[in-house]
């Protein structure tokens, strides 16, 4: 399962560019993870540049 | 092909749209290391690729998309592709630049960036995926704005494709039309009229594939560094995400240096309400960004019940204050139709602009006026599709200017319209205008406005001191920073948030700040001639850019490294440029900046272009006429560039045509047998026939070919080669040439006869006349006799003198007879032949001649020599 800290995450936007499922969204001051959709495929964790994307 | 290096995927494909074939364009790790990536690794490619003199529109020119290494890596800001091909608006090198998503997907599917060459024979759609390119068939799409046609490649496709489409504007070859990229533009240079002229209507890429990394932890940590950077200084933290580019308009402003009325003046008092604030206020939805970056200046705005994207500093700059515009609302509109259409929001500002001032001088009545908006949402429309008053503003303001007699109205640099900044009042900016290699660019330019008005700290804009270093060492680091595949944001962050705090604008310390950086101009000097890339052999914190890169690729590049490559990309686009003939004459920019104070009682407010200039070719080591020296080419490793332009062997019609390649020994030839021969050349003779013997003398070779090329071919100008001197038009005996006070000239087919004079008038070093073969004249002089009628010549010997081939032969007191073999039915004899002798026959017929004619009128002078000639253009 994937969250994303939101402190860290600068909304730039490269997980959702390469989520494969369309799991992520823009809320408030960061994007966040839907996980009724997320499969768990890791991209966003992979992509995030600056790490904001936890593995739980 | 593959590469050592991390960031690159190691290939790129080099497409033939006319084969419609594909393989791979052959780059090695040392084409990496020297030139990156982006524009100059494209300039690279484009100088090696095409021949100098083709039109832009031609299957011969090649359109190249470029990432760079960091494209796709998701380091900050690096959403970044470039379009570089041959500049549909200067006839030089153009690049542009896209934050749109499909450099990023290009790279997914296993490409840096593709050459594409040749034109499809109809509307096509490339596909790209890992395993290759798919031609497919866009007539469907074809007519479509970009909007709908990316709607309709995701439809087919599926979401978050890469996509670079074009709009009616490409489609029609509006010579400043943009590529599309999601919502952001590849802008200036009508690169998406290039894409168009090749029948590409949209290209779509995606993939699995990810960018290697050569030290994942070194160049994870650096990226963070980088993020922690943008996210503290105030002008990429705040200034940019709140205000967006649209910060600029109250700071131009304030500074003078805001374009008003087609850069007649520097202020305008509305300004504030085209502003970055009062679009925060009335009309944003919400700032947005590009993928991978934490800046995120775009901008969201309301559109009646849509969302849309808002506009950028420039096109509020050109589309609001240059032409009096305060009405924000409006240029929302616009700036979205624009990118419907598919053009650039600059260039149509510019050109909308100088329609304007030339309706308020009464040069050309349109209807347009400064601050009359009505009119212009139709008239972009008609601008994209060519139609009424929009066809002439299409091919951007130069041209349009050109054609009504007024060149001076276009505010352009090598025919590429200048950005919303007005350098009366920061000549350092415009120094960067006259010598960005793409046109009237700021960035290519080097930006240097933030060092003289907009920017936290700044030097005193009206001085021509230290202006050339600062421009040179901005414009390599731009260069090396969009190569590398960057956003030039991130430079935004280069001075301290803390400067704005120390040094208060206005103050003393602002003054003193000021004078050292004037100053530190001489420690700039030796730039290009001491400058090496194993100098400077660390990192400075406030440019990430080069760590993060050493960390991501594996290659070593410090600053000087970074440097240097910036300093080669920008050479060697200058070396094309100067292989289309482009010399230091095309550094310029137009009267009114150079010469006309923008505030009248300041005499130094205007661009001191004269005395700059030599100082920035003395620091980029060029030579007094601007042409990189033999010395900097080594340094940089472009000896290769180093090509003389070589006319006769440039010209790709030459080949085809079995004219003299020298035009002067035959000139030489034929003046040696007039003396010989003792005959009176006519010198008050305005056409410049090239044989001026006795023909039955002089049949060598050279005139053979010629009679059979003149007898077999038509005659055209590449406008793009024309320099619009107008002795063509002179030369021309049947007036077939148009031509207008510094237009370029055009050929009429009906009128011209093939005689071959413009040819011969046309200067060696433009050579703007080409020729080729066709059937509609070969047929048409087949069946056409000229005779001389021996009872009507009256032994003047006009027609001898004016013969293109030297197929009449005459002596003084004789009757002149025409030597068949070498007459190419020009029926220039018959036009010369006075009316009151008429005594040529064509198949039989004489020259039709009125009553009351008089005696031929001389030609008109040569307008273009006369700077008073004003009154005597519009025919």
């Amino acid at each position: 399962m994937y969250l994303i800290k939101k402190k860290i995450c600068t909304k730039c936007g490269m997980c959702v560019e390469s989520c494969p499922v369309d799991a992520i969204f823009e809320s408030g001051e960061s994007y966040v993870i839907d996980p009724e959709k997320c499969v768990e495929c890791g991209e966003c964790h992979s992509v995030c540049p600056v790490e904001a994307v936890k593995d739980i | 092909m593959n590469s050592k290096y991390g960031g690159y995927m190691g290939r790129i494909l080099d497409i033939d749209m006319t084969r419609k074939s594909f393989c791979d364009y052959p780059i090695t790790d040392n084409d990496r290391e020297k030139f990156i990536g982006g524009k100059t690794l494209a300039a690279k490619i484009l100088f090696d690729e095409l021949s100098p003199g083709i039109d832009p529109f031609s299957a011969e020119n090649i359109i190249v998309f470029m990432t760079g290494p960091f494209t796709g890596t998701g380091a900050p800001c690096t959403s970044r592709f470039d379009i570089s091909t041959k500049n549909a608006l200067t006839g030089g090198i153009a690049s542009s630049n896209c934050g749109g998503t499909f450099g990023i997907h290009l790279k997914k599917a296993g490409y840096d960036g593709l050459v594409i060459r040749g034109k499809a024979s109809r509307p096509t759609l490339l596909k790209i995926t890992e395993s290759g390119v798919d031609f497919l068939d866009a007539s469907s799409l074809w007519g479509k704005d970009t909007e709908e046609t990316q709607k309709t490649l995701e439809k087919e496709f599926g979401r978050k494709r890469g996509m670079a489409v074009i709009g009616p504007a490409g489609e029609n070859l509006v010579r400043y039309a943009s590529v599309i990229s999601g919502e952001r533009a590849a802008g200036r240079c009508g690169v998406g009229a290039v894409m168009g002229s090749k029948n590409i209507k949209a290209i779509v890429a995606w993939g699995g594939k990810k960018p290697p990394l050569s030290n994942p932890a070194a160049f994870r940590k650096a990226v963070k560094k980088w993020v922690k950077i943008l996210q503290e200084n105030p002008a990429t933290s705040k200034t940019l995400p709140e205000l967006g580019t649209a910060n600029l308009v109250n700071a131009c402003n304030a500074s003078g240096t805001m374009p008003t009325r087609n850069f007649q003046k520097g202020t305008f008092e509305r300004a504030h309400l085209v502003s970055g604030e009062e679009m925060a206020e009335k009309h944003l939805a919400n700032n947005t960004g590009c993928v991978s970056c934490p800046i995120r200046c775009g901008r969201l705005v309301r559109l009646g019940d849509k969302i849309i994207k808002g506009p950028e500093y420039e096109t509020l700059g050109m589309l609001g204050p240059n032409i009096e515009n305060d009405d924000l609302g409006k240029i929302i509109e616009w700036n979205y139709k624009l990118d419907l259409l598919g053009m650039d929001t600059i260039t149509a500002g510019a050109t909308i602009a100088c329609a304007m001032e030339l309706n308020e001088k009464g040069i050309w009545k349109n209807g347009l006026e400064f601050g009359k908006t009505d009119a212009i949402s139709a008239l972009l429309d008609d601008i994209a599709h060519r139609r009424g008053i929009g066809d002439e503003l299409a091919d951007g303001s130069l041209r349009l200017a050109l054609k009504y007699g007024s060149p001076e109205l276009s505010m352009h640099a090598k025919g590429m319209e200048f950005a919303a900044y007005s350098p009366r009042r920061a000549v350092g900016h415009g120094l960067g205008y006259a010598t960005s290699n793409r046109g009237g660019c700021h960035i290519n330019g080097g930006y240097l406005i933030y060092f003289e008005a907009v920017g936290p700290v700044t030097m005193d804009p009206l001085s021509p001191k230290a202006k050339p270093e600062f421009c040179v060492f901005q414009q390599n680091m731009m260069e090396a920073l969009s190569a590398s595949g960057n956003c030039i944001f991130t430079t935004y962050a280069l001075i301290p948030g803390i400067a704005s705090q120390i040094v208060p604008p206005a103050s003393a310390t602002a003054d003193i700040v000021s004078k050292m950086m004037l100053a530190s101009g001489a420690m700039l000097r030796p730039q290009g001639r001491a400058l090496k890339d194993w100098m400077l052999p660390f990192h400075l914190p406030v440019i990430p850019h080069t760590e993060t890169l050493s960390a991501l690729t594996g290659m070593k590049i410090d600053l000087g490294h970074f440097a240097v490559a910036g300093e080669r990309g920008f050479t060697l686009e200058r070396m094309f440029n100067m292989r289309e003939g482009m010399d230091r004459a095309y550094d310029a920019l137009p009267p009114r900046l150079t010469h006309e104070p923008q505030s009248p009682d300041n005499p130094r407010t205007k661009v001191p272009l004269d005395q700059m200039l030599p100082v920035y070719y003395e620091t980029r080591d060029w030579d007094k006429q601007g042409k990189p020296t033999k010395r900097l080419l080594k340094k940089l490793g472009l000896e290769f560039a180093d090509t003389p332009l070589r006319h006769s062997e440039t010209r790709p019609s030459q080949q085809k045509k079995p004219l003299p390649s020298s035009v002067e020994e035959l000139k030489n030839e034929t003046a040696n047998l007039n003396r010989l021969l003792n005959k009176r050349s006519d010198k008050k003779s305005k056409t410049i026939g090239i044989h001026e013997g006795d023909a039955s003398k002089i049949k060598t070779d050279e005139i053979k070919k010629k009679v059979a090329a003149l007898r077999t071919s038509r005659l055209f100008i590449q406008p793009d080669r024309c320099r619009s001197c107008g002795l063509c038009h002179a030369a021309c005996p049947a007036d077939a040439i148009d031509w207008r006070h510094g237009t370029p000239a055009i050929i009429s087919a009906k009128k011209c006869v093939s005689c071959g004079k413009c040819y011969e008038a046309c200067p060696s070093n433009f050579s703007a006349v080409a020729i080729e073969k066709s059937d509609k004249v070969t047929l048409r002089k087949k069946r056409i006799k000229v005779e001389i009628d021996a009872e009507l010549c009256r032994k003047c010997g006009k027609c001898f003198r004016n013969c293109p081939t030297g197929a009449i032969q005459w002596q003084k007191k004789e009757i002149a007879r025409i030597e068949q073999k070498l007459c190419v039915k020009c029926g220039v004899c018959q036009i010369v032949c006075p009316d009151n002798f008429n005594a040529v026959r064509i198949n039989g017929k004489l020259k039709v001649v009125k009553l009351d004619s008089s005696p031929p009128t001389p030609k008109k002078h040569h307008a273009h020599l006369n700077p008073d000639s004003s009154q005597s253009t519009i025919v």
